[in-house]
C-alpha cells in the first residue's frame, strides 16, 4: 500500500535561465512525456512504513542518503533502483511519528513524516490464574493481549501491590529474554521461586511474597505500548487474596467425571478439585481408547482452570477409555503430577513417572 | 575403423554430459546458501573461523552463518559513549526504542558484532570497527545451517490456533570443543534445559541434559533454576563448564559427561550474593594468571581467580547467606550489560552509566 504526502523541497532546483531559447525547447520536450511523480511516499507491509518510495528526478542514489530529521547520521538501508523508481529501505521500520529526510550532496532536499500509529489499542484479554483466590506459594502469571507487546520492558510495566497500594520489590524473576510464546502476545511471568521456596534464604529475608489472607492487586501500566507502539487501552489490575499454602500435588484418581451417554458426542466434563495452569491443561492431556488409539476431539477448560472438558468428534462407543496426562501438568503452585515444587532433589527418594493414566468406561444404559 | 569412430562419439558425448554438471564445491560445515528466517536475536557467539552462532529464543533455534569475516587483524579499542543513540540513528530511531540484546567479538577479525531489536520486534545484527563504524550485517543470502532447540511437538502441544505451547528461552550460548553449547529455561514448567550439540550441525535433535547443582542461596540440591550464562575452562587437563545461575552460585560440570539425556551433578564453588542476575563470563589473563570476569545486572562486575577455583576442591553444599566459597573481587563496575573478550587481557564493555550506555575497552589493568 503507497500512501502519498505532501514533499517539502528545501533548496531551490537550481534551474538557471540565462539560456531562454534553450530552456524554453527543454519544457517543451518535458511537456510531451507522462507527468513524473514528484511526491515523496511511504510503503506499508502490515500496517508498518517499511520504505520510503524516492521520485528519481529528485536525486541519484550515489549521493543521497535518508536521514532522521535533525541527524547527520545517514540510516543504514538500502537504495533499490527498478523500473525508474527509487526506494530506500532502511534496516527496520520507519518509525511512527517521525520525521525523515532525503539528503543530496551532503544537503538536506525533502522530508516526509511518518504518521502516528492509528488503529485500535491493544487490550490485555486475560490474565491467568482467574480465580479472586490463589495460593500463597503461587508460582506463576500468564498475560493474554491481542496484540504483541513490547518486549524486554516487562518489568517496568507490571507490578505486585500490597493493601496499602505499596509496590512489592523483587517479587517477579527478571529473565531477559522473557517469555513470551511464539505469537508474542502470551507472557509468562514468574515470581521469584526463590522467594516462594519455604526456609530459603531470599524467603528468610524478604519473606514469602504472598501472605495467607492479605489482598493483592496485580497492576499493568497503561504506558506499555505494542509493537505498533500504541499505548494499552487501559490500565489493568487484577484484585485477589492469598489463600493457603499449596504444598500438595494435583492427585488425578480424585478428579470427578462426568460420563457422557454412549453414541452421543456429549463432553467428558473431569472437575479437578483445584485449579490448574490453563495452558498446561490444554496442552498435556490427550484421550485413548483401550488399545491406546487416540481419539480426536476438542479440548477446553472452564470454571477458571477448575475442570477440564473433552468433546469427541464422533459418538462415543461403549468400552473402556484412558485419560492420559503427561507429569508436568501443575498446579498454580508448580506442584506437577509426579513431584512437589518445593523440593530437594537428593532428598527425594520416590519413582519417578513421566505419563499419568486415569482409566474409565462407558457402557449402555 | 568404426569402432574408432564409435569412440570418439561416445567420448564426446561423455564430454558434453560431464560438462554440464556444475562443479560447485560443497559449502563448509554442511551451509546452504539462502536467507534464514530469523524471527529474534538474543545471543551471540562464535564458533569456528568465520562463523557466527545466533540464539534465536523466538524461533527455539540456533543459527550458525559464514560472516566471511575471517581476515586476522589486530585488537584494537572500542569506545563510544552513548553506543544506544549511535545505534538508534543509525537505524532511524531514537534509543528508546531499540535494546541491545548481546554482543561478540570475532576472536580472528576483531570486529564487534551487535545485535539488536527494534519496538516492534525486527532482529538486526550490526557490526562495528574499531573506528566505530557501524554497517548492517546482511542476514540475506548467506551460507547458514540452524538446528531447532524443541523437541519436536506432539500434536496436542499446540493451543487452539496451533501455537506450540513450549518455548524454550535461550539464556546464552557458547561454542567450545567443537561443540555448540545451549542454556535456556522453558516457558511453562519451570525447568533448566542445557544442550551440548555437535558441530556441523546434523540435524538431529539431542536430548537436554539435566544439571544437579547445591543451590547455595537456596540451601539445597536442585536441577530446575536457571543458568544465567557459563564459559569452560580445563583445570588439570579435565575440562568443565562454569556456569552461573541466579542469585549466584558459580558451579563446575565436567564437560564429558554432558552427553545428550544425562544426569550430570555439579560442583558448587562460590556463592556470589543473592538477588542477583549474572549477565556474561569471560576468561581474561592479569599478570600471565588467567581471572574469571563475571558482569552482574544488581551487583558490581566479579573477577575470580583461576588459580582459587582449581584450588578450591571441595563442594558448597551448605546454605550461604550472602557470599562464599571461592574468593572474588568486586570490580568497581555496576550495570555490565554486555561483555566479551578483546584479546587475552582486554575486555569490551557495553555499560549503563547513570542511564547512558557506553562501549569502552578495559585497558588490561582496570578489570
Amino acid at each position: 500500500m503507497v500512501r502519498i504526502f505532501k514533499l517539502t523541497l528545501l533548496k531551490n532546483a537550481g534551474l538557471h535561465l540565462w539560456c531562454g531559447p534553450a530552456f524554453l525547447l527543454l519544457c517543451l520536450i518535458a511537456s510531451c512525456n507522462p507527468p513524473e511523480r514528484h511526491e515523496l511516499a511511504l510503503l506499508w507491509e502490515k500496517d508498518k512504513a517499511v520504505a520510503i518510495l524516492i521520485p528519481p528526478s529528485l536525486v541519484d542514489v550515489k549521493q543521497a542518503s535518508v536521514h532522521l530529521a535533525g541527524s547527520r547520521s545517514a540510516i543504514l538501508g538500502d537504495f533499490i533502483e527498478k523500473d525508474s523508481s527509487i526506494t530506500f529501505r532502511p534496516l527496520i521500520p520507519l518509525s511512527p511519528g517521525m520525521t525523515y529526510e532525503i539528503w543530496y550532496k551532503q544537503q538536506p532536499i525533502a522530508k516526509i513524516s511518518v504518521p502516528a500509529t492509528g488503529g485500535n489499542k491493544p487490550k490485555l484479554l486475560t490474565i491467568y490464574p482467574e480465580l479472586d483466590t490463589l495460593p500463597e506459594n503461587l508460582l506463576k502469571f500468564y498475560l493474554h493481549f491481542d496484540h504483541p507487546m513490547r518486549t524486554g520492558e516487562v518489568l517496568q510495566h507490571v507490578h505486585l501491590l500490597d493493601n496499602k497500594g505499596d509496590t512489592l520489590q523483587s517479587i517477579f524473576l527478571n529473565l531477559q529474554p522473557e517469555l513470551w510464546d511464539t505469537t508474542g502476545t502470551t507472557l509468562t511471568l514468574w515470581l521469584d521461586p526463590g522467594r516462594i521456596k519455604r526456609g530459603l534464604v531470599l524467603n528468610k529475608e524478604l519473606g514469602n511474597p504472598l501472605k495467607t489472607a492479605q489482598q493483592y492487586q496485580l497492576v499493568v501500566s497503561a504506558d506499555w505500548k505494542d509493537s505498533r507502539g500504541l499505548l494499552l487501552e487501559k490500565a489493568y489490575s487484577k484484585k485477589f487474596v492469598a489463600g493457603v499454602h499449596d504444598g500438595a500435588k494435583p492427585d488425578m484418581d480424585q478428579w470427578k467425571l462426568r460420563l457422557p451417554k454412549v453414541g452421543s458426542t456429549e463432553p467428558l466434563v473431569m472437575d479437578l478439585n483445584e485449579p490448574l495452569d490453563h495452558y498446561l491443561l490444554t496442552g498435556v492431556l490427550s484421550m485413548q481408547d483401550a488399545k491406546g488409539n487416540s481419539i480426536k476431539g476438542t479440548i477446553s477448560t472452564a470454571n477458571k482452570d477448575q475442570q477440564w472438558i473433552f468433546t469427541p468428534l464422533k459418538n462415543w462407543q461403549p468400552g473402556r477409555y484412558q485419560l492420559k496426562a503427561q507429569a508436568k501438568l501443575e498446579d498454580l503452585a508448580g506442584n506437577n503430577l509426579d513431584k512437589v515444587f518445593d523440593r530437594d532433589v537428593r532428598e527425594d527418594k520416590q519413582e519417578h513417572q513421566e505419563v499419568f493414566v486415569r482409566w474409565f468406561e462407558i457402557r449402555n444404559l | 575403423m568404426k569402432k574408432i569412430y564409435l569412440f570418439a562419439a561416445a567420448a564426446s558425448l561423455g564430454v558434453l554430459l560431464f560438462a554440464g554438471i556444475n562443479h560447485k564445491p560443497a559449502l563448509p560445515y554442511g551451509f546452504t546458501n539462502g536467507t534464514p528466517e530469523i524471527k529474534s536475536i538474543t545471543s551471540l557467539t562464535f564458533g569456528p573461523t568465520g562463523v557466527l552462532l545466533l540464539g534465536d529464543s523466538h524461533n527455539a533455534k540456533v543459527f550458525a552463518m559464514d560472516t566471511k569475516d575471517s581476515k586476522k587483524a589486530d585488537a584494537k579499542a572500542y569506545d563510544v559513549k552513548g553506543i544506544d543513540t549511535k545505534i538508534a540513528e543509525a537505524l532511524g530511531t531514537t534509543k528508546e526504542n531499540i535494546s541491545i540484546t548481546d554482543m561478540a567479538i570475532n576472536p580472528v577479525s576483531k570486529k564487534l558484532y551487535i545485535a539488536v531489536k527494534s519496538a516492534d520486534g525486527t532482529p538486526v545484527l550490526l557490526s562495528m570497527t574499531p573506528d566505530n563504524k557501524i554497517a548492517p550485517v546482511s542476514l540475506k543470502n548467506v551460507d547458514f545451517s540452524a538446528i531447532e532447540l524443541n523437541n519436536a511437538p506432539s500434536a496436542e502441544a499446540k493451543d487452539r490456533r496451533g501455537n506450540s505451547l513450549r518455548i524454550t528461552s535461550i539464556s546464552d550460548i557458547g561454542f567450545a570443543d567443537g561443540k555448540l553449547l545451549v542454556s535456556g529455561l522453558c516457558n511453562k514448567e519451570f525447568s533448566s534445559s542445557f544442550r551440548s550439540i555437535g558441530f556441523p550441525f546434523t540435524g538431529k535433535q539431542e536430548d537436554e541434559s539435566t544439571l544437579e547443582m547445591y543451590h547455595t542461596a537456596h540451601g539445597r540440591f536442585e536441577t530446575t533454576s536457571p543458568v544465567r550464562t557459563f564459559t569452560t575452562t580445563s583445570i588439570d587437563g579435565k575440562k568443565y563448564l562454569v556456569a552461573a545461575y541466579t542469585c549466584t552460585p558459580l558451579v563446575l560440570f565436567p564437560m564429558d559427561e554432558l552427553k545428550p539425556g544425562a544426569h550430570v551433578k555439579g560442583r558448587t564453588i562460590a556463592e556470589m550474593g543473592n538477588q542477583n542476575t549474572p549477565a556474561d563470563m569471560i576468561w581474561l589473563k592479569e599478570g600471565g594468571k588467567e581471572q574469571l570476569i563475571m558482569a552482574n545486572t544488581n551487583r558490581p562486575a566479579t573477577k575470580v581467580s583461576f588459580d582459587d577455583i582449581k584450588n578450591f576442591k571441595g563442594t558448597l553444599t551448605q546454605r550461604i547467606d550472602g557470599a562464599g566459597g571461592t574468593n572474588f573481587i568486586k570490580l568497581p563496575y555496576e550495570k555490565v550489560l554486555q561483555l566479551d573478550k578483546l584479546d587475552d587481557s582486554r575486555a569490551v564493555v557495553i555499560q549503563n552509566r547513570d542511564g547512558q550506555v557506553d562501549l569502552w575497552t578495559s585497558d588490561g589493568k582496570n578489570i
